[in-house]
């Protein structure tokens, strides 16, 4: 049997986000992520797509973002896609600040994806940008 | 999202964020909160009702503690749930925020820091 792949397609529009976020999470509640790793998805699909939605579109034009959940034997498995300009949240340089005095406004959003997340990649194919997150679940 | 506040009789300012604080949770409460940081002293940010936490939740923290301490206050932060310390932790937050378990750690704290 081969596995069910959970599709939502949203515009890149900051309102789209609360909507995303609930969806993603019953559908990895349905797919039996525990409410611990609820939060790291949530989490992490929304520094990834408001990081698009912000940063990604320079022409006002509307786009659409593929968000995809599936479940592997243990893992859930969410892929991002978008035709924005090319980005690697994964290689971007991106250093905390050691002081209030030095910390900025960026920055942090990036870092929450790579630490939430178990294992991350990145591709850009076909003029899209494809970002894949995997969250452990045992059991 | 909410932003309420109270003043105690001996000069600490509580903040209490209420609601999910992700990029649209931190635009509703971005004006109060720069509002009520804008003075500097001794601010407490109570997080107990702070359900989800973003990068941009956290940007409107750590402008709220850098305005304080500009005006030679000290602003600390309490009471967050695991989940919310967990993403504050990651992105060292403590390490330039003092953060404590409670308020009444967090009043301990502000009164010592603002000691002459």
């Amino acid at each position: 049997m081969g596995t069910v792949r959970h599709v939502r397609g949203v515009a890149n529009r900051i309102s789209e986000l609360r909507p995303l976020s609930e969806w993603a999470v019953e559908v990895a509640k349905t797919l039996g992520c525990p409410p611990d790793r609820c939060f790291d998805v949530d989490l992490c699909l929304n520094e990834a797509v408001s990081n698009v939605i912000r940063h990604g579109y320079a022409d006002g034009e509307p786009h659409e973002i593929r968000v995809e959940l599936a479940r592997e034997p243990e893992a859930l498995v969410i892929l991002i896609e978008d035709d924005a300009r090319p980005f690697d949240p994964l290689r971007a340089a991106v250093t905390l600040a050691a002081s209030l005095d030095e910390a900025g406004p960026a920055g942090r959003g990036i870092v929450l994806l790579r630490s939430a997340s178990d294992s991350a990649s990145y591709e850009r194919r076909e003029g899209r940008n494809r970002l894949t997150l995997k969250f452990s679940i045992h059991g | 999202m909410e932003c309420l506040h109270e003043d105690t009789a001996d000069g600490v300012r509580i903040i209490r964020l209420v609601g999910r604080m992700d990029i649209e949770g931190s635009g509703d409460v971005a004006v109060r909160f720069d509002a009520l940081t804008a003075s500097g002293g001794r601010v407490i940010v109570d997080l107990s009702g702070v359900e989800f936490l973003s990068s941009l939740g956290i940007g409107t923290l750590v402008g709220g503690a850098r305005t304080v301490k500009l005006r030679a206050g000290v602003l600390a932060l309490c009471g967050a749930r695991p989940h919310v310390l967990t993403a504050l932790k990651r992105t060292n937050i403590p390490g330039i925020i003092p953060t404590c378990d409670t308020v009444d750690e967090a009043r301990a704290l502000v009164a010592a820091a603002s000691e002459p």
